[in-house]
Order: structure tokens, then C-alpha cells, then sequence
């Protein structure tokens, strides 16, 4: 199973990776429109025995051929991180029909700041979409991330 | 050009001392006798009747013309609480009267020329040559003169063909080659038509050096020429048309940097050229009619100014931004007046309707060159990301970017106006109202596009466009009433005034380059998905509401005199309390700003005296002019303090003027006569700042001048700033750093003048 889901991240980050160097772009908007998007609470582990917590943060998503796009809106990863970011992840693994999609993803370079962010890599990405919430798990970089949203 | 334009003022001053001393006790020539018996065709608004309630200065054409009041700059401190510093160029002729003024945009006075009024105040600042009269109305006169004209107003005559016939000529040469030439002939072909051409050239070697290139930066040249036509008509009516044409083109911008840690100034040190070129015109059409009932005005005037301004805007070494502003104007004018013919009824009235519309273009491109990219822009943005991205930097991909910003600013307005006055008795009352509209709109465009990158997350630079463009307007409705009481005796008179006036509100046009600096910014960090914890940009003023500014409106209250209380002298008081509101004072943004703006930020208030004394025997004359003016803030807080209380800046708090002069008489056939004349001056203090830590201190001038009149011609020699005094005329702010701009210091010259 481990070497299945192995193989499968391997895949799909080499698609990402040829999908990004052939300059195929996500359609995401750059700005969020608060009814298309989910609203809820990031909780980054700060590996210090502390966890930084922000409210609010939007994210929007669309699925292209069985892969989901999503961005994170204007998101700290730490109190003392003096800027929020846009961050671009791309190409999830998206299982499921409609209104109830199981997310998989693991290796996926996310974009942000004009572009690949490799300081940041998405790890150990799952989670889990309807109509009304949305849950995501992955490190970024060193900091295992959670998200839980509703429309 | 400062060192010129202070000749020019200087000789101003001595022109006003020997011209006392020649009219007082010496049979005037044959040139002055002819044109001073000739009477004023005066206006309808400054008939003498008008102005017997008002603080004036007047100045006739001997007291010009023998001593050379070359500018209205000329005119500072001889007329009490009237200041027009001498620094920059000739586009910054900012005004100060009893303790307002402006650096920028609506001046506090109102200047006409032949009853056209000036349009645009960056043409205040012109040669004088062939001047007839200046009459200087301090106090507001809104009810007769409307907008503009809150600190009073300046009526200038030309000389006229019908005053006198024949050709004038003057040539001046002075210390750093500077030297000016005028030539003009009058000529009446006929009885009821006359014609003249005057033309001038002016030229100043400048007086301050730009250590950088080592060149003068302050040298300049100047040209104008006048044609006036003038027609009488046998059924009551009498025609006067004035074309003139100037033209500009100088340097300026003389400015030191000043270290406030260590109370010092460097030598002026700026790298990018900077100057000013001025191209106006304006035509004048005159049609008086006097009927039996009725005395009536119309004056029809076209205007046109074209000028361009270059600066280094960092005033420094280093290559940091440079703007250009060029504007280009159209604007007529229509004034209709209508009075009583009975110039001896006790009862007189004044009606007027006033039309203007005005077409403004500017184009201010700013220019970001290496250092200024770096330190105002791509500084600010990498010290937020160097916290979170030590290693990584946002760059350019240009070394310099221009910022473009482009205004079409109209402007209308129309007003109504009346004034009454009745003597009973010994007693004058007047009463007057003023009904002022305008309206203006401002389309605005300002745009600027750059390569930036991000070298942790881009590989190649990507263009960023940032766009501020829209449509403002704004309308004003001001009513300006006058009353006044005056009681008459055979000595003199005394009067209290009422009045309101106001400048007009308008647009910061300065302030775009600040704003689109902030925009590309923060469009920079829109377009990385990036925002910042604290703002990048530099403004701090929201920029849709720092793109306008509305008027500000001033109550005076006065009471004085003028006395002639024995013969040879003559004394003029007058006490004076304004109370301003929604003052336009000039802002400059936090920061590293590169703009400045106009905001209705400040309540004021303003008390003072003005007292002229002018004594003469025989071939002794003496006069003294003392202004002293008491303005502070009321209220003005500018975010973070505030300055109730203090001094408002750049205007004097007294202004004196001493004169003394001694004519001697030689019955000679080729030398007329001889006057020797001195002058003393002093001015302060002037605070620079609203906090009142920086001032000028009460300084003086020394100035002297020996005068040879033969029969035909006029020798004049001339010396200004005798004691060499160092005196600081300017201060402001750019970039966070500070600046003072000086005095001229000695000087002298000789002048000739022909009268054929």
C-alpha cells in the first residue's frame, strides 16, 4: 500500500511538474468571491510544542480532470511571519463524485510569490470535500498544517 | 535668477526712496510732470473713492521708473505685511499678506494689469517696465475682486500712449553680469488714437553656484513685449486693447542642504538639471463708456500661458527622481462694471457681473532613476520580505521608470456683485455683496509600468502596470459681503471694515506621483499574492480624498486712517484681526514622500498694525513702512500633533522699511540734479516649520544709491545687502531631507535711463 501510494505521489508530482514547466496555468481567481469559498481555521504546528492558529482564511478550488487546484488566501504560517501569502497548490488527487471528494496529495511544489515555492513543499496531503465543509491535512515544509472550513 | 530677482527688489526699494525725494521738493522733469498731470483713467473697482477704507500701498510711475521696481517681488516688505520671498524661479512666486500665503496653487492675491486679472499665478512673477501706477489693497476684496483675493489685491497700470508720446529707454548692467535693457516708443498719430511698443530684455548671471557641475544654477533670461492701442470715440466711449507676450527660460532652484543635528548647511549639491521656461500671452480689451448716468467697464481679456518645469526633485548627488511639469492654459475672462456717472453724489453705487472659464493640461512625468528605485521604492519592499526571506530581493528590471500623470483641469465660474456707499454728513457707509460660483473638474490619468522580479519564486521579470485614473469635480458657492464705516475730517479720515474673502479650492495634482508610488506597491504585493502587516506605500493620506482640497474663506476686521496732518507729511494706520478657516496649508506625506498637497487642514487666526509714515522738507525726505502681524494656528493637526498656537510659517512677523534721502537742486543746464539715498530693511522673524523649531530671525538689509540726473538722462548707481548680511529666504522638505534656500548677498549695479 505504502509503495502504491508511494508510486502514486511520484506520479502525480511529476505531472504537476510537467504541467508547471509546460506553463499550464490553474484558473483560480486571484481574488476571493466569499460565496464560492470555503471560510475556516488554519492551524499550523510551529514544532515547538505551540500551534499558530488564524481565522478565517478563504479557499477556493476547482477540479480539472480528476486533479484539484486549490488556493489558500492571504495565509501566515507563523505569529511571526510579517506577511500574509496567496498559496497556489495544484494538481490533488480527487476522488469521489460530486459533493463528496476524498483529496490525496504528496510532493506538489505550491505557487505563491510569483512562483514555485519549493521552501514549501506539500506533504502528506489528505482531506476531504462537500457541498459545505472542507478539511484538508499536509506539512508544509516542516510544519504539519489543518484546515476546517464551511461555506 | 534669485540673485537677479533680488536686484530687482532691491532696486525696487531705492527706486521708492530717490522717487520720494525727487517728488517732494524738486520740480519734476518735463517726462514726469506730462505724465503725472495726466489724469488716471482709472478703474471702476479702485476709483479713489473705493479705496479710502482700504490699507494701500501706492506706487506712481516716477517712484518706479527713477529707481527700477523691476517685479512684484520688488514691492515685498515696502508695502507693510506684504512678503513675496525671492527663491526658486520665477514660477514660485509665492505671496504673503498679514500673515497668509500660499507656496502652491491659489494664491492670497489677486494681481490686474489694465484691470485684466491674472489668471494663473505663475505668471506673477514678471519684468516690470513702463509701469504706470501700483496700487496694493490689503485685506480681503472679495466683494469687488472675488476668488483669489483674500490677502488683497494688486492693480498694476501700464503706461499709456495717451499719457505720453515719445521714446524711453533703460539699460542696467550689475555685479555677476547681470544686466536688463527696455526700449519703448508712445506715439499718437492722432487726436483720439494712440499707439505704443514696448519691449524688454532682461538677463542675470545668476548668483549661486551648484558645486556639483560647478556652474551658476540660478542664470536665466527673459523677454517680453507690449503693444497697446487706444481709442477714444466722440460719443463717450473709449477702447483699449493690451497685447503682451513673455517669455522665460531660466534656472533657479538654488537650494542648500541643511543637517539640523548639526545646525548646518552644504553647498548646493543636485546633479539633474533643473529650471523653468514660461511662455504667456494675454490680450486685453478694454471698453470704457461714461454716459450721464451711468459710468461703464467691460473688460474682455485671452490668456495663454505655456510653461514647463524641470527639477531634481532629491535636490541631491544622487540620482533619485526628477519631475517635469508642463502646463499649458487657456482662460478668458469678462467683467462688466457699471457705476454712477455723478462722481460728486452722496450716494454711489457699483454693479458688476463676472464671467471666467479657464482650460487647464498638465503633464508631470516623474522619473525614478537607480538611487531612487532603490531607496524609495525596492527598499521599502525588501525590508518587509527580508524578514521573513533574508537571502531573497524584489529588483527591477530598469534603471529608471517614469511615473506619468496627466490632469485636464476646467474651471468656470461666474459671479454677481454690488457695492453702495452714502456719505451723510462727515460719515461714509458702504455696503457690498458678492455672489461667486464656480464650478471645476478634474480628469485625471496617472500610470506607470515596470519589470520586477522576486528572484526566490521568479526566473524571469514580469511587468506590473498600476493605473490611478478617474474624474473628480467640485463646485463652490462663496457670498463675499463688505461693510464699511468712515468718518471724514479735513485732515484725513478713519474707517472700520467688515469683509470676507477666499481662495479658491482646486486639486492636488502634486500629490499623483505619490499616490501611484503607493499603488505600484501595493499592486506589486496584489500581483506577488503577498500582503504585508504594514503598509508598504508611502502615503498616508487616502488618495481619493488627497486629490482635492475646497476653499478657504477669511473674515477681516480693520479699523484705520490715513491723515495728512500737516503739510510734507502723511501717516496711514491700520489694526486688523482675521479669523481663517479650513486654511489650505501644504502637507507633505509621511515618509520618504516625493509629493506635497494642499489640505483644508488648519484653522488660523491673524492680528496685527501696518503704519506708513512719509515726511518731507525741502530736499530731505523721509519714509518709514512697519508691518507686524500676530498669525497662529488655531487648529491644525496634522495626525500626530497638534500645532494650536503656533506661528503659521513662511510669512514675517514685521516687516519694516526705512528710506531717507537728499535731493540737491543744480541749476545747470546738463546736470539737473543729484540724490543720494539709503535705505534700511528688516524682516522676521519667519518660523519654516508648523512645530516653529526652525526661524529666521529678524535680519536686515543695508542698501545705498547715487543718482545723477542730466537733462535727458539718468545715472544711476546702486548698491543692495551693503553689510553682506546672510539671511535665509526659504525652507522645506523633500525625501526626508531638509533645505534652505538664501538671500542674495552684495551687490550693486549702474543704470541708464532716456526719455526722449
Amino acid at each position: 500500500m505504502k509503495i502504491t501510494k508511494l508510486i502514486l505521489s511520484i506520479i502525480i508530482s511529476a505531472m504537476l511538474f510537467a504541467s508547471c514547466e509546460n506553463g499550464e496555468h490553474n484558473t483560480l481567481p486571484t481574488k476571493p468571491e466569499d460565496s464560492e469559498c470555503y471560510i475556516g481555521t488554519l492551524i499550523v504546528d510551529q514544532n515547538d510544542g505551540t500551534t499558530y492558529t488564524q481565522e478565517d482564511v478563504k479557499i477556493d478550488y476547482e477540479i480539472i480532470d480528476g486533479k484539484l487546484n486549490f488556493v489558500m488566501y492571504k495565509v501566515k504560517f507563523s505569529q511571526n511571519m510579517p506577511l500574509k501569502l496567496d498559496m497556489v497548490v495544484e494538481g490533488v488527487d480527487c476522488l469521489g463524485v460530486v459533493g463528496n471528494y476524498v483529496l490525496a496529495g504528496n510532493g506538489i511544489i505550491p505557487y505563491a510569490m510569483g512562483g514555485k515555492f519549493e521552501q514549501y513543499i506539500i506533504t502528506n496531503l489528505v482531506g476531504a470535500i462537500t457541498n459545505k465543509t472542507m478539511n484538508l491535512s499536509f506539512k508544509c515544509g516542516e510544519y504539519p498544517v489543518t484546515y476546517e472550513g464551511t461555506k | 535668477m534669485v540673485y537677479f530677482c533680488s536686484v530687482k527688489r532691491y532696486i525696487t526699494i531705492l527706486a521708492l526712496f530717490l522717487s520720494l525725494s525727487a517728488a517732494a521738493h524738486e520740480p519734476a522733469d518735463t517726462l514726469h510732470r506730462h505724465i503725472d498731470e495726466v489724469q488716471i483713467t482709472a478703474s471702476l473697482k479702485s476709483d479713489r473713492r473705493e479705496v479710502t477704507n482700504v490699507a494701500t500701498t501706492t506706487l506712481n510711475m516716477r517712484q518706479m521708473d527713477m529707481q527700477g521696481i523691476a517685479s512684484v517681488k520688488d514691492i515685498s516688505l515696502v508695502a507693510p505685511n506684504f512678503y513675496q520671498p525671492d527663491y526658486g524661479s520665477s514660477m514660485t512666486s509665492s505671496i504673503y499678506v498679514r500673515g497668509f500665503g500660499s507656496r502652491i496653487d491659489q494664491p492670497v492675491l489677486g494681481i490686474t494689469i489694465d484691470d485684466i486679472p491674472m489668471m494663473n499665478k505663475n505668471v506673477y512673477d514678471f519684468d516690470f517696465y513702463d509701469i504706470r501706477r501700483v496700487e496694493l489693497l490689503r485685506g480681503p476684496q472679495g466683494t469687488l475682486y472675488g476668488r483669489n483675493t483674500s490677502g488683497g489685491v494688486m492693480n498694476i497700470q501700464t503706461l499709456s500712449p495717451f499719457e505720453w508720446q515719445g521714446f524711453r529707454g533703460m539699460a542696467e548692467y550689475s555685479t555677476l553680469t547681470s544686466y536688463r535693457a527696455s526700449a519703448a516708443y508712445y506715439h499718437r498719430p492722432y487726436e483720439r488714437l494712440g499707439i505704443s511698443l514696448a519691449a524688454n530684455f532682461n538677463h542675470s548671471g545668476g548668483y549661486f553656484r551648484n558645486t556639483l557641475t560647478n556652474n551658476i544654477c540660478d542664470k536665466g533670461n527673459s523677454a517680453s513685449v507690449r503693444l497697446r492701442l487706444k481709442w477714444l470715440n466722440n460719443a463717450g466711449w473709449n477702447f483699449d486693447n493690451i497685447l503682451t507676450a513673455g517669455y522665460t527660460s531660466e534656472g533657479g532652484y538654488a537650494y542648500h542642504p541643511y543637517d539640523p543635528t548639526t545646525d548646518s548647511y552644504s553647498p548646493i549639491a543636485y546633479n539633474d538639471p533643473s529650471g523653468y521656461e514660461r511662455l504667456s500671452l494675454s490680450e486685453g480689451f478694454v471698453a470704457r463708456y461714461i454716459g450721464r448716468n451711468i459710468r461703464l467697464q467691460s473688460t474682455t481679456s485671452y490668456q495663454y500661458l505655456n510653461d514647463e518645469m524641470t527639477l531634481d526633485q532629491d535636490f541631491s548627488p544622487k540620482s533619485m527622481f526628477t519631475l517635469k511639469q508642463m502646463q499649458r492654459e487657456h482662460s478668458i475672462t469678462e467683467d462688466i462694471v457699471i457705476r454712477n456717472a455723478d462722481t460728486n453724489s452722496r450716494y454711489q453705487w457699483v454693479c458688476g457681473i463676472f464671467g471666467f472659464a479657464k482650460w487647464l493640461d498638465i503633464s508631470s512625468p516623474v522619473t525614478f532613476k537607480q538611487d531612487g528605485i532603490n531607496e524609495l521604492i525596492l527598499g521599502n519592499i525588501n525590508n518587509g520580505l527580508h524578514t521573513v526571506f533574508p537571502d531573497n530581493n524584489m529588483s527591477f528590471g530598469t534603471d529608471s521608470f517614469v511615473i506619468e500623470s496627466d490632469f485636464r483641469i476646467p474651471t468656470t465660474g461666474a459671479a454677481l456683485y454690488h457695492q453702495s456707499a452714502v456719505e451723510l454728513g462727515r460719515w461714509k457707509l458702504t455696503a457690498g455683496i458678492r455672489f461667486d460660483y464656480e464650478y471645476t473638474s478634474m480628469r485625471y490619468n496617472s500610470h506607470t509600468t515596470v519589470p520586477y522580479r522576486f528572484d526566490l519564486t521568479m526566473t524571469d521579470y514580469k511587468e506590473l502596470r498600476s493605473e490611478f485614473k478617474g474624474r473628480s469635480k467640485q463646485h463652490f458657492f462663496e457670498v463675499l459681503p463688505k461693510i464699511a464705516a468712515e468718518y471724514n475730517h479735513a485732515r484725513g479720515n478713519i474707517y472700520a471694515t467688515i469683509t470676507r474673502g477666499y481662495k479658491s479650492g482646486g486639486y492636488n495634482t502634486q500629490i499623483f506621483s505619490d499616490i501611484l508610488q503607493s499603488k505600484m506597491m501595493n499592486d506589486m504585493m496584489s500581483d506577488l499574492g503577498i500582503e504585508l502587516d504594514s503598509a508598504v506605500g508611502t502615503t498616508t493620506y487616502d488618495s481619493a480624498t488627497a486629490t482635492e482640497y475646497k476653499p478657504e474663506t477669511s473674515w477681516n476686521f480693520e479699523v484705520g486712517t490715513h491723515l495728512r496732518p500737516v503739510a510734507g507729511l502723511t501717516l496711514d494706520a491700520s489694526l486688523f484681526w482675521i479669523e481663517c478657516f479650513d486654511q489650505q496649508v501644504t502637507v507633505l506625506p509621511k515618509g520618504n514622500s516625493t509629493g506635497r498637497m494642499m489640505s483644508n487642514a488648519a484653522r488660523a487666526r491673524s492680528f496685527g498694525t501696518e503704519l506708513t509714515a512719509a515726511y518731507s522738507y525741502e530736499g530731505f525726505s523721509l519714509r518709514a513702512d512697519y508691518g507686524y502681524t500676530n498669525a497662529r494656528f488655531r487648529d491644525y493637526d496634522d495626525g500626530t500633533t497638534n500645532y494650536a498656537g503656533n506661528r503659521l510659517p513662511y510669512a514675517p512677523e514685521n516687516t519694516l522699511s526705512l528710506m531717507a534721502a537728499y535731493n540737491w537742486t543744480i541749476d545747470n543746464p546738463t546736470l539737473r540734479g543729484i540724490t543720494l539715498s539709503a535705505d534700511w530693511r528688516a524682516s522676521g522673524a519667519i518660523y519654516w516649520n508648523e512645530a516653529n523649531t526652525l526661524r529666521q530671525p529678524i535680519y536686515s538689509t543695508f542698501g545705498a544709491q547715487l543718482t545723477l540726473r542730466l537733462k535727458e538722462l539718468t545715472i544711476t548707481l546702486w548698491g543692495r545687502n551693503l553689510t553682506n548680511t546672510d539671511y535665509d529666504v526659504f525652507y522645506f522638505k523633500s525625501v526626508g531631507k531638509e533645505f534652505f534656500s538664501k538671500g542674495a548677498p552684495i551687490h550693486g549695479g549702474i543704470r541708464l535711463n532716456i526719455n526722449l
